[in-house]
Order: structure tokens, then C-alpha cells, then sequence
């Protein structure tokens, strides 16, 4: 397993289309995903998880990955907030 | 005849008969299961999912629609194939034993209560998403409600509660005119749909023993009005109106990628006035360059307290994030006169066009104007922010209005650099122009108060407006002057008044040496196609119109002899 911290980025913060983008990137790899922020930890397969987030633009979120391809998952992960979803 | 006023979620017009549709209710149990029903009820919840997400990629394939009503579908898919939605339904039902029905209610009505709970509009607005897929779900367990659809045509007018997605197709096929509902909200499947195939849509109109099936109906979308059994005359004005947008929507559409600029090559800056944050997307869709006057009066108005800047700051930021780095130009408060909020202090003023109005408001209660600039302030990094003062009056009122804003630049520990402009109404202030435009960063002329100040006209008093005429030579005097100041300091001059959005004044405006003109959404790419129509060496060249004639009707006439003059 691990876990990272990151700051959201996006100005929307995650809104409709960068949650789309890293639920369908997340679906794609075996390790489970995790979002944690604040007290709130949710899967980050589920669209319904990552919206209840409601992770506005600066807010700290921890990405937790956990299987045989996490380091691949968290890399790629990674990637799409830094290049902050292709906005 | 009867008008009955609801909410445009897609535009157009539409005119025919009224038909009735009356959706089925769903009858379906909400019970309890046997246990050897369990896997029945889940293979029906991926059933239902499966034809679902099939129909969305057939309407993504088969409509064209924005980019907006895209991302909200590829979001509905992914709501669709959830796998905590999933496996939260699958646990009702197999430990519950609840059946499909009773746990899609109980899981999803638990899913929408979340999201209106949140504070952040955006996210609270999410609430809709999963009202509609729990519905289509239902819909699609249910699949009774085959209405009658035979009776419909191209002249038919359709009325009904609510529509699901698939009848939208039908409705397409028909080539019905319009969609009356009582129920339905902007980013619904259906209504996504109804936007992609052209049909007018009007929402929020409660119809029963209003409406009858073989009424007269004008669908007006564009304004939310539905008209029952019009007279012959408004019937008339709108076939005209209908016939006009068809030909004028088409030719229009052809410009939207194009610049704004005279046939000769002479860029004016068309930018869009906004009243609401949301309008921010219309005007980007038009490709508008920018905001020219963003209206701040909604976050004041129609409540019985003020907005926090927090409230605020979400406001701006959407509209500075939305419009992709060209400028927008917030115009400060422009509370008293005619516009009035609830908590406004009772002034008990006799005159209050001349009252405490515009920027002497936010002198007068500063910690009301503080708050309103830090939000603009903490919102500019997000986009391209300008402030602009209304009614300055003086060179003391626009120097005090600046300091505050340095004054929370300070206090906010924020050196953004934000342009500041004077809104140029009342003919003081055009006057002394040419010293505004030594400390102010841009101008925009408001010719609506320009015009009733210069002349003294109340322009809502009917009993006197022949005297509010914008032929005046005293008022097409102070536009020159302030034109000319700017031009000479160097400081962009826009007009954002109705003037801009008045085709035989445009010319005019240009010539008189304004670089920008800022007009509602509705009427840019008409100005647009004017001014590409437009050349701009004959424009130049053409005799000065403000000289020394000051009859009113003689300049009226000289400046519809020079449009015939300056367009290829």
C-alpha cells in the first residue's frame, strides 16, 4: 500500500470532468483506490465517491493505492493532477 | 387569450396545437423479496443499467450536442456502472431483502439528500444527476409508459408533465413544434436531448385547466412564455419573428468563429454584457472577447441580507475561470435609482435617480463595498478581472473608490494587479474626461444614464419620451468628448450601454473613435456580422456628423446618409 498527499490544482476543483477522468483512469488498473480527506475516505472507482468529496481547488486530499499495479496507478494518477486534468 | 409565464431550458419558437400527453404513472410495489429472488433482482438492475448506457451512446453518437451536455452524459455513465452505487443497491436487496425498486428509492433518495446538504453549489447541484438516473432507471423497469404518440405532427405542440429521454426521439421524428412541462430541469437526460434536436422547451408551467388539447399554443422558449389561444395579431408578429430567427440563427452561426472586424481589417472588440454568473457560457459560446460589463446587482437583490464575500468570491471566480483569460469588466454595485434590494437602508429620497445610487452608495457604506472588492481581488487570479466604478461623478469619488481598493489589496497581502475604469453616465464626469482618463485605466460609456442625465429625462416616464432621444446633439457630444479624452490618454473606451446593441448607431460609435462595444449575448453576432460589414477608411473619411447642426431630426437623417455610405 501506499499513500500520498497532493493539493488540488484544478481551479473547479475536482468537478464533473476531472472526476470523470480519474475514475475511468483509476478503473483501468487492478490496485484499489482510495481518496481520503478530511474524515471522509472513499473509493476512487465510484464516481459517486469522488464527487461526495467535494474537493474544491486547494483543498488536500490523500490518494491511497493498494495492489499489484499500485505503483503504476499512483504514477499515472499523479500525472493527471499534475498536467491538473488537461485544463 | 392567455400568457402563462415558466422557465426557457431550450430555446426557439414554436407555434401549433396543443396535444396532451398524459404520462403513465409507474405502478410498481415497493416490497419486500424471498430470498430465492435475490439474484433476479440484481440481474434486473444490470439489465436496466446495460439498456441505459446503450440509449446514451446511441444519443451521443446520433445528436450533436455541446461539450457541456457531453460531459454530463459521460458522468451519467459512470454514475450508471458505479461499483459502490452498485454494491450498495445489492446489499438492501440481499440483506434487506428489499425489492429493485424499493432499494434504487431508498439508496438513491439517501444519494440526493447528500448533495443538497452541501454548501458548494456545484456540488449540491449533483443532486439532479442522480434524480435523473434513478428515474431512467425506473423508467427503464417500467417501460408501460408507451404513450399514444400517433396523433403528433409538425404542426403539434406537446403538453405534459414530465418527458422521458426515448419519448424526446419520438417527439424529433415528428418534428413536433414545441414541449410544454409543468416538471423537468435544465441538465436532465431529456432535456439534454430536447436542446440537441431543436425543440423548443419551456418548463414550470402549470397547465391543468389552462391548456386543452386543440388549443392555439405559441411556445416563446426564448422567453419562457407560452401563449393559449393568442390573438391574431401577436399569432402574425410571431410567424415573422420565427421565420426571421430561422434564416437570421443560420447565417449567424456562420460567424461565430470569425473575428470582429470591418471588411478593411480594422479590429473592434465585441465583448457580451452578463447579468448572472451562468451567463458567463452563453456569451463564450457566441465566442465573445470578453465580459464588458458583468452586472453585480443579482447577488444584492430579491434578499433580505447582504451576500458574504465568500459568496461573492465564488460568483467572480466562476466567471473569471470560465472565460479562459479575456478580460471581464465587474461593474461595482449599482444599487438605488430603479434598483432597490430589500435590505437597502430606507433613504426616504424624493428623487433617488439623483439620489444615493452607484459608487456613492458603496462611499457611503464601505464595509458593504470592502467586502465586494476583496472577493473580486481574492477571484482575479483566476482569470482576467477589471473593476469598474458606476457613477462617478467627480475625480474625488473615482480617487476615493481606488484607495479602498488598495486599502484591501493591502489587507489581503495581495499585489494582483487589477485595471481600473471609470463607467462614464453622468455628463460631469464625461466633462472631465480627459483628467478621468489620466488616473483611470479604461472608460465605458453607459448610454442609457448618459442619455437621461444629459437631457433630464426620467427614462421610465412614457409622458416625456420623445425627450429621451439619442439623436441629441448635447449627449452625441459628451460621447465625442469622452472618446477623444480616451484616445488621447491612451486608455481603451468601450460603449456598454443599449446604444452598442443599435445598428444604425454602431457606425457612428466607431467613427466617433469607440474601440469597444459590449452588447447582450442575444445580439452579439448581429453587431458582429454588422461590423465585418462595415468599411472602416469610408467611415473615417467620412464629414464629421457632430459639427453644428444640433436639429434633432437633421442629425438623425445625416447619420442614415452616412450608412449608406460606409458599408461594402
Amino acid at each position: 500500500m501506499i499513500k500520498k498527499k497532493i493539493i488540488v490544482q484544478n481551479k473547479l476543483g475536482l468537478h464533473a470532468r476531472p472526476s470523470a477522468l480519474l475514475v475511468k483512469l483509476a478503473n483501468q488498473f487492478r490496485s484499489e483506490f482510495h481518496i481520503r480527506k478530511d474524515d471522509m475516505t472513499i473509493n476512487g472507482k465510484s464516481i459517486l465517491g469522488v464527487m461526495m468529496l467535494a474537493a474544491e481547488y486547494l483543498s488536500e486530499i490523500e490518494l491511497i493505492v493498494d495492489g499489484v499495479d499500485e505503483e503504476y496507478l499512483l504514477e499515472e494518477i499523479e500525472k493527471l493532477f499534475e498536467q491538473q486534468f488537461g485544463e | 387569450m392567455e400568457i402563462i409565464k415558466g422557465v426557457e431550458v431550450s430555446l426557439g419558437i414554436g407555434i401549433g396545437t396543443a396535444v396532451l400527453l398524459e404520462a403513465q404513472e409507474h405502478v410498481f410495489d415497493m416490497g419486500l423479496i424471498d430470498k430465492s429472488e435475490i439474484e433476479n433482482e440484481q440481474n434486473r438492475y444490470h439489465q436496466a443499467v446495460e439498456i441505459i448506457s446503450k440509449n446514451i451512446d446511441n444519443n451521443l453518437i446520433a445528436f450533436d450536442m455541446s461539450d457541456e451536455d457531453k460531459d454530463i452524459f459521460e458522468a451519467h455513465k459512470l454514475i450508471l456502472t458505479d461499483p459502490v452505487i452498485k454494491d450498495g443497491v445489492f446489499l438492501l436487496i440481499s440483506e434487506k431483502l428489499y425489492n429493485l425498486e424499493f432499494a434504487l428509492h431508498i439508496y438513491f433518495e439517501k444519494t440526493i439528500n447528500y448533495f443538497k446538504t452541501l454548501e458548494n453549489e456545484f456540488y449540491a447541484e449533483r443532486a439532479n444527476d442522480y434524480k435523473d438516473i434513478y428515474e431512467r432507471l425506473i423508467n427503464s423497469l417500467h417501460n408501460n409508459n408507451q404513450l399514444i404518440t400517433d396523433d403528433l405532427d409538425d404542426m403539434s405542440v406537446v403538453v405534459m408533465d414530465d418527458i422521458s429521454p426515448s419519448l424526446i426521439g419520438e417527439l424529433a421524428k415528428k418534428k413536433v413544434q414545441a414541449l410544454v412541462l409543468s416538471k423537468g430541469n435544465k441538465t436532465s437526460h431529456a432535456i439534454i436531448l430536447a436542446r440537441a434536436a431543436n425543440i423548443p422547451v419551456v418548463t414550470g408551467i402549470a397547465f391543468v385547466g389552462k391548456i386543452a388539447n386543440g388549443d392555439e399554443l405559441i411556445v416563446d422558449a426564448n422567453k419562457g412564455e407560452v401563449f393559449v389561444n393568442p390573438d391574431k395579431q401577436i399569432l402574425q408578429n410571431y410567424y415573422d419573428l420565427k421565420q426571421k430567427d430561422k434564416h437570421d440563427a443560420e447565417s449567424l452561426k456562420n460567424i461565430i468563429g470569425l473575428p470582429a472586424e470591418t471588411s478593411d481589417g480594422k479590429t473592434i472588440h465585441l465583448l457580451a454584457n452578463i447579468g448572472m454568473p451562468e451567463e458567463i457560457n452563453a456569451a463564450m459560446d457566441v465566442n465573445a472577447d470578453g465580459v464588458g460589463l458583468f452586472r453585480t446587482e443579482f447577488l444584492y437583490m430579491e434578499r433580505d441580507n447582504l451576500p458574504t464575500e465568500e459568496e461573492q468570491f465564488e460568483a467572480y471566480k466562476l466567471v473569471a475561470i470560465k472565460s479562459k483569460g479575456k478580460p471581464v469588466v465587474i461593474r461595482t454595485m449599482d444599487i438605488g435609482g430603479d434598483k432597490m434590494a430589500k435590505w437597502y437602508p430606507h433613504l426616504n429620497e424624493k428623487n433617488p435617480y439623483l439620489g444615493c445610487r452607484g459608487i456613492r452608495f458603496s462611499l457611503k457604506y464601505p464595509e458593504i463595498f470592502k467586502t465586494q472588492i476583496r472577493a473580486i481581488i481574492r477571484a482575479a487570479k483566476y482569470g482576467n478581472l477589471l473593476i469598474m466604478f458606476p457613477l462617478i461623478s467627480s475625480i474625488e469619488e473615482f480617487r476615493k473608490a481606488k484607495d479602498y481598493v488598495e486599502e484591501c489589496k493591502k489587507e489581503l497581502k495581495l499585489a494582483e494587479l487589477i485595471k481600473i475604469g471609470t463607467m462614464i453616465e453622468i455628463p460631469s464626469a464625461a466633462l472631465i474626461a480627459d483628467q478621468l482618463a489620466k488616473e483611470s485605466d479604461f472608460f465605458s460609456i453607459g448610454t442609457n444614464d448618459l442619455l437621461q442625465y444629459s437631457v433630464a429625462v426620467d427614462r421610465n416616464n412614457e409622458s416625456i419620451a420623445e425627450y429621451y432621444n439619442p439623436y441629441n446633439m448635447a449627449f452625441l457630444r459628451l460621447i465625442k468628448m469622452t472618446a477623444e479624452a480616451a484616445n488621447r490618454h491612451n486608455i481603451p473606451i468601450a460603449v456598454c450601454g443599449e446604444l452598442a446593441a443599435n445598428e444604425s448607431f454602431v457606425p457612428l460609435l466607431i467613427k466617433l473613435g469607440v474601440q469597444e462595444l459590449s452588447v447582450n449575448v442575444q445580439s452579439l453576432l448581429r453587431i458582429k456580422r454588422l461590423i465585418r460589414k462595415l468599411n472602416y477608411q469610408a467611415l473615417t473619411e467620412y464629414p464629421q456628423i457632430i459639427g453644428d447642426i444640433a436639429d434633432v431630426a437633421k442629425i438623425k437623417e445625416n447619420i442614415s446618409l452616412m450608412n449608406e455610405k460606409v458599408f461594402d
